[in-house]
């Protein structure tokens, strides 16, 4: 097998291994707009990866099976539960957790995949049950005292972590963890891409009633799907909790997290190897830059203050109106997000990627 | 002891009856035009919303604001059917779906900065007002949400049935061709069929804030519910939808008493959700 690799990305991938050596330089600091230089602009970069990781996961069934799950979040919260309960009870390391996690994980999305496609359940249905099994695992996460139940768990704080613990003290090493898992990402979408089994999943993603007829064994490949992009979502748990070292089943295992998860890849182009990758590198900076441009957390002070306040209805509506001005109460990345999400869908429907090379195309020939 | 179950079952009763609302114009956004709507539980938060402020500012009283909402919220609908959901008519679930969820997402992040997440919540002087119904306590203003979510379910069964553009409406959920054959005009008759499903659970909405909270996150959970009920029922089936709201929020309520912590009532109904999904795809009066 053969691996060609567009010059573009080749680039782009050696700029980010250099990344870490010069974010923290002065000269860094002088280009980058307001403090996006150095570990600010190292988190961003994870974000970045982690979320390209995530919406590869995604995209095994999501993608190129195209089973759409907005479930994700539960797959994800198992495997940052798995690794962080191993380690604070029994000592495993988190990178032995992770193995375990994304292992469990696929045990997971097996279950729902054999449960739900055993039954013939697709299309809508197939989303519908996503959703409501991530609201049955948030629901037995916030009651399960083992857990932590609604307080989520604390990963232990070592003063002097060592690299079996999975915690580091700078934030380079979280930088190219997050850089190789979405790298071994690309590279194991880009085998499924040209294995049988990844022509199995597009043909299923193309009509699966026609691939069933020419015996494509598609229960057998949609479970297949469904465990891998679980365990990889587990996976990615995994390296959250560590990062995060701090995990609550309201920020993990939520709709929003689904929709996240999910929004990259279709934003760059679901069933496409490099797809999940430009939606992350294109939705983690809008979203950042808005934040920097618009957002100062809500400083306009307390809409309830306004409401309850004596003040006459036109000085209320004078307050509202500064209050929106100072940037309301958040939100305005996600509304972002939202917009984008709309007009990629009724504009490129098969996301940036393809759209970008139908262009090319055009304007070559 | 039985007076326990009594209160439960009326209390769910009573919630059922405002999900059988939201779920009804879900089911004939669905049974009409086929697109599956992610975004419907925004717009009762919307309709919420809209409830809350006109009390808190203006001194409009919810009752008064559920008038003022049908009509309005009607438009909205009518102009999101213009602006983006025709679009995607006709187009895959997957797309439907992904369109709806942007505009979900766009709507909630929407409401954070207009309203802040902060919940609000009205205090009005007849919120807590109940009477005594052998042994279990009826309040007021939830008896006046199902009396008024079912006048409309009502309501709107009778336009479906009775009324030509009804009829328009039921010919495009059973055949599209055959309705644009018979000189139906379909993106006409998707107008109102989005337009009435909004209004419809935006007035919901609009009648639950005398006793129940507005955040900008509470769609989601509506949007499920809603699901679970339409699904229960059988897609596109509305007097379905009716009795599968009362039958969850019945559920609901003595899965509140029976589970060992009563925020776990939501449990049983999504589990009740994944088994009538897996076992009857078509609900519980469809037809195989």
């Amino acid at each position: 097998m053969s691996l060609r690799i567009h010059p573009v990305y080749a680039v782009g991938l050696i700029l980010l291994l250099a990344l870490p050596l010069v974010a923290y330089s002065d000269g860094m600091k002088a280009v980058m707009p307001s403090g996006l230089a150095g570990s600010s602009l190292m988190h961003i970069f994870i974000l970045i990866f982690f979320f390209a990781f995530m919406g590869q996961a995604w995209n095994i069934i999501g993608g190129f099976a195209g089973q759409l799950s907005i479930g994700h979040a539960a797959f994800f919260g198992v495997g940052a539960y798995v690794s962080s309960i191993l380690y604070i009870h029994l000592g495993i390391s988190p990178w032995l957790g992770m193995i375990a996690a994304t292992g469990f994980a696929a045990l997971v999305g097996a279950g729902l995949g054999m449960v739900s496609f055993h039954y013939g359940i697709k299309g809508p249905f197939f989303t519908l049950v996503t959703v409501a099994f991530t609201e049955i695992v948030r629901l037995i996460l916030l009651h399960w005292e083992f857990v932590g139940a609604a307080n989520g768990l604390l990963l232990p704080y070592e003063a002097e972590p060592t690299f079996w613990q999975f915690q580091f003290t700078g934030k380079e090493p979280y930088y190219y963890i997050a850089l190789a898992m979405m790298l071994g990402s690309i590279l194991l979408v880009s085998w499924i891409a040209r294995s049988r089994f990844g022509y199995y999943l597009h043909a299923i993603r193309q009509d699966e009633d026609a691939a069933e007829a020419v015996g494509v064994p598609t229960k057998r490949a949609k479970i297949q799907a469904i465990a891998l992009s679980a365990g990889l979502a587990g996976a990615g748990g995994t390296f959250y909790a560590q990062y995060t070292q701090y995990i609550v089943p309201d920020d993990l295992v939520i709709g929003r997290i689904s929709v996240e998860i999910l929004l990259g890849a279709v934003i760059g182009g679901a069933g496409t190897v490099m797809g999940p990758i430009i939606g992350a590198f294109i939705l983690i900076p809008v979203g950042e830059a808005s934040r920097l441009v618009f957002e100062s957390g809500g400083a306009g002070g307390s809409l309830t203050t306004i409401l309850q306040s004596d003040a006459g209805l036109g000085e209320k509506f004078a307050l509202y109106l500064q209050y929106l001005g100072a940037g309301g109460g958040g939100g305005l990345a996600i509304i972002l997000y939202g917009v984008i999400l709309m007009m990629v869908v009724l504009v490129m429907p098969g996301g940036v990627l393809p759209w970008l090379r139908r262009k090319f195309r055009s304007a070559r020939a | 002891m039985a007076d326990v179950y009594l209160q439960a079952v009326l209390s769910g009763l009573m919630i059922g009856g405002v999900y059988a609302l939201v779920a009804v114009g879900l089911t004939l956004i669905f049974g009409v035009m086929d697109i599956i709507n992610f975004a419907h539980g925004e717009f009762l938060m919307f309709g919420m919303y809209a409830a809350v402020f006109g009390s808190i500012l203006l001194g409009i009283d919810p009752y008064i604001s559920a008038l003022i909402c049908l009509p309005v919220f009607f438009a909205i609908g009518w102009a999101t059917h213009a602006g983006l959901i025709r679009h995607v008519v006709g187009k895959g679930h997957a797309i439907q779906i992904l369109l709806t969820l942007g505009l979900s997402l766009t709507m909630q992040a929407l409401a954070q900065f207009l309203f802040s997440a902060d919940f609000q919540s009205l205090n009005l002087s007849y919120s807590a007002a109940t009477f005594d119904l052998s042994g279990a306590r009826v309040s007021y203003p939830r008896l006046a949400a199902f009396l008024i979510s079912m006048a409309l379910c009502a309501g709107l069964w009778v336009f479906l049935q009775r009324t030509d553009t009804g009829k328009a409406l039921r010919a495009c959920a059973e055949e599209h061709e055959g309705s644009l054959a018979v000189g139906i005009d379909l993106d006409r008759m998707y107008k109102i069929a989005f337009g009435l499903g909004i209004a419809c659970v935006a007035v919901a909405g609009v009648v639950m804030t005398p006793f129940f909270y507005v955040a900008p996150v509470v769609g989601p959970g509506f949007t499920l519910v809603a699901f679970v009920v339409v699904v229960l029922g059988g897609l596109g089936n509305i007097p379905g939808a009716v009795f599968g709201g009362l039958v969850i929020g019945v559920i609901e309520s003595l899965a509140a008493l029976l589970m060992p912590a009563p925020s776990l009532k939501h449990l049983a109904v999504y589990v009740l959700f994944v088994l009538v999904l897996l076992f009857r795809p078509q609900g519980l009066f469809g037809r195989a």
